[in-house]
C-alpha cells in the first residue's frame, strides 16, 4: 500500500484550497476537492473505480453546498474524501461506514488550513520588502515556493501518515466498534449538509420574507419528487417573474 | 505647500516615455496568473493581497521598466484583498488598465486604486460565493453525484468538464472585460455596486429556490419513536410524513438559518451542537 498511499496523498495535495497546480481554489478544490472527484480518483488508484465514484458521492453529500466564504472552512472535504474513501476501500466497508469515517477526518482537516493562513502572514511580510525593492523571483518564491512547501507538508504529510499507518490499523478499529456509534455517526452525517445549506440561507436571505423560494424548492423535491434541474429551472421563472415586477414597479414610481 | 506635495507626486509618476503596448495575450496571462494563485499565499492579515500583486506582473514588467517605478507600482497592490476567485475577476482586468493609464501620465493616486478595489471586491464575492461556487456548483455536483451513484462515470467527469470551462471560460472573459472598461468599471451600467446587488437579489430567488430543493434531496432526518395505545402501534414518521414528507430536515435546516443569521451563532458552535444532537438523539432511540 506505500505507493497507493503515496499517489493518494499527493491527490489529496493537488486538490487543496491552496495548491496552484491543477488550477488554484476555482478549479482544484472546487473539482479535485470535491469528494464526488477524489472517490474517484481514490478508485482509480486502487483499482476500483466504480466502487470509489459510489463512495465519494455518498461522503459528498455531506458537503453540498459547503463554501469558504472569507477564509472561514467548517469542514475539509478534500480530507474527508480522499481519506475516508482510502480508509473505506482499503478496509473494504460499505459507503455508509465510510461516510461516518469523513466526518470526523473533514474537522481535523480543518486546522490545516488555519495553520496554513496563520504561518503565511510571515511570508507576507518578507514578501512586502522584496515587493519594494523589485527583486522578483523572492517575490515570486512567497507565492509559488515557501507557502507551496508548507502546503505541501500540511497536506501530503498528514495524508500519507494516515493512510500508510492507519489502513493496517482502521481494519482492527473498525472491527471493534459498536453498532452503536456507527449508528450515531450515520445520523449526524445525515445532518451535516443542513449546516451548509444554513450557510448559504444567511448569504442570501436578507428580509425573512425571501424565504418563501426556500419553502418552494423544498416542496418541489420533498412534496412533489421533481428532479433538481427541473427545480432550477423553476427558480429561473421565479427570479424572471420578480425581474418583470420589479421593473414594472420602478417605472411606476418614475 | 500644497505645490510641492503635487510635485512629488508627479516626480513620483514620471511617465515611462513610450510604455510598451499591453496586448491581448498580457492580459489573458494576468487571468492565468490569478487564476491559478489567488489562493497560494492566502494568509489571515491581508488574504490574497500576493497574488494579486504578482498576477499584475506582465503588465507592470512592460511599463516600468526600472526597478524603483516597478517596485513602487507592486507595493501599491499589497494591501488587503479579498474577492471570489471567478466572479471577482473583471476588477483586476480593471487595475491592470489604471496601471497602464497612469504609466501613461495620468495622476491616480494609490487612494484611487484603493477605492475602486474595496467597492467593488466585496459586491462581487458575495455574488461569487453565494450563487456561483454555491448554487451553480451544486447543481453541478448534484446531476454528477446522480450519476456516479449508478457507477456511471460520465457523473464525476461530466461534473470537472462543465465546471472547468465555465470557470475558465468567465476568467478569461471577465478579465479582458475589465481591462476594456478600466476605470469606468464601477460606473458601468452592468459593474455599477448598484446593479450589482440588484442581480444578486434577483439570482438569489434562484439560489433559495435550489437550496431548498438540495436541503430536501441530501438533509436525512428520521424519528424511530413509537408508542402503543389499545394494542396499535403507532409511528410518529407515520404521522409526520403524513403532514408533509421530509419535514424534520426541513424544520432542521430553518432552525439552523435562524440561530446562525439572527442569533449570530457560529458555524463551529452550531457544528457541536448538531453532533451532540444526533448523537444524544440517537442514543436515546430517537433517530
Amino acid at each position: 500500500m506505500l505507493w497507493e498511499s503515496i499517489f493518494i496523498a499527493f491527490f489529496a495535495y493537488l486538490g487543496w484550497i491552496a495548491t496552484p497546480w491543477l488550477g488554484g481554489q476555482a478549479i482544484a478544490w472546487y473539482v479535485f476537492g470535491r469528494p464526488l472527484i477524489a472517490g474517484t480518483v481514490v478508485g482509480f488508484i486502487l483499482g476500483d473505480v466504480q466502487t470509489g465514484m459510489v463512495i465519494g458521492a455518498t461522503i459528498n453529500a455531506l458537503y453540498i453546498g459547503a463554501i469558504t466564504p472569507g477564509g472561514a472552512m467548517a469542514a475539509d472535504m478534500n480530507f474527508a474524501g480522499y481519506i475516508a474513501t482510502a480508509l473505506a476501500m482499503m478496509t473494504k466497508v460499505s459507503p455508509e461506514v465510510a461516510v461516518s469515517m469523513a466526518v470526523p477526518l473533514g474537522l481535523i482537516g480543518t486546522f490545516t488550513w488555519q495553520a496554513f493562513a496563520t504561518i503565511n502572514a510571515f511570508f507576507a511580510h518578507l514578501a512586502d520588502r522584496y515587493a519594494k525593492e523589485a527583486q522578483l523571483g523572492k517575490f515570486t518564491f512567497m507565492l509559488l515556493g515557501a507557502p507551496q512547501i508548507l502546503a505541501f507538508i500540511l497536506r501530503f504529510v498528514p495524508a500519507f501518515l494516515v493512510l500508510y499507518l492507519g489502513a493496517p490499523i482502521a481494519e482492527q478499529v473498525l472491527k471493534l466498534i459498536p453498532d452503536w456509534f456507527t449508528h450515531v455517526l450515520t445520523v449526524v452525517g445525515g445532518l451535516l449538509p443542513a449546516l451548509g445549506m444554513a450557510v448559504l440561507l444567511k448569504m442570501l436571505v436578507r428580509e425573512t420574507s425571501i424565504l418563501a423560494y426556500f419553502i418552494l424548492g423544498f416542496l418541489a423535491v420533498a412534496a412533489l419528487k421533481l428532479p433538481i434541474f427541473a427545480v432550477a429551472l423553476a427558480g429561473v421563472a421565479l427570479a424572471l417573474i420578480s425581474f418583470s415586477l420589479g421593473r414594472k414597479e420602478g417605472e411606476a414610481h418614475v | 505647500m500644497s505645490n510641492s506635495v503635487t510635485q512629488i507626486q508627479k516626480a513620483d509618476t514620471q511617465p515611462y516615455v513610450n510604455p510598451e503596448t499591453i496586448t491581448k495575450k498580457d492580459i489573458r496571462s494576468v487571468a492565468l496568473r490569478w487564476l491559478f494563485f489567488n489562493t497560494s499565499a492566502w494568509n489571515w492579515e491581508r488574504m490574497q493581497h500576493i497574488a494579486f500583486a504578482w498576477s499584475l506582473l506582465p503588465v507592470l514588467k512592460k511599463l516600468y521598466k526600472d526597478k524603483k517605478q516597478l517596485g513602487e507600482a507592486l507595493s501599491r497592490h499589497m494591501v488587503f484583498f479579498n474577492s471570489e476567485p471567478t466572479i471577482g475577476t473583471p476588477l483586476i482586468g480593471a487595475i491592470a488598465a489604471m496601471e497602464v493609464e497612469k504609466a501613461k501620465g495620468e495622476e491616480i493616486p494609490d487612494d484611487v486604486f484603493n477605492a475602486v478595489k474595496s467597492g467593488l471586491m466585496g459586491p462581487l464575492a458575495a455574488l461569487g460565493d453565494s450563487l456561483f461556487a454555491s448554487t451553480v456548483n451544486a447543481l453541478l455536483l448534484s446531476f454528477g453525484m446522480g450519476l456516479a451513484m449508478e457507477q456511471n462515470l460520465l457523473g464525476p467527469v461530466g461534473f470537472a468538464v462543465v465546471w472547468i470551462m465555465i470557470t475558465l471560460g468567465f476568467v478569461l472573459w471577465g478579465t479582458q472585460i475589465g481591462f476594456q472598461k478600466g476605470i469606468n468599471l464601477m460606473d458601468t451600467e452592468a459593474f455599477s455596486e448598484k446593479t450589482i446587488t440588484t442581480t444578486t437579489n434577483i439570482l438569489s430567488i434562484l439560489g433559495l429556490t435550489v437550496i431548498g430543493g438540495l436541503s430536501a434531496s441530501f438533509v436525512n432526518l428520521t424519528t424511530t419513536v413509537t408508542w402503543s395505545f389499545n394494542d396499535k402501534a403507532t409511528e410518529l414518521q407515520v404521522i409526520l410524513d403524513g403532514l408533509m414528507p421530509k419535514f424534520l430536515p426541513f424544520l432542521l435546516v430553518l432552525a439552523l438559518w435562524y440561530l446562525h443569521d439572527r442569533k449570530n451563532v457560529s458555524v463551529m458552535k452550531l457544528l457541536l451542537y448538531l453532533v451532540i444532537f444526533g448523537a444524544v438523539g440517537s442514543l436515546l432511540h430517537v433517530f
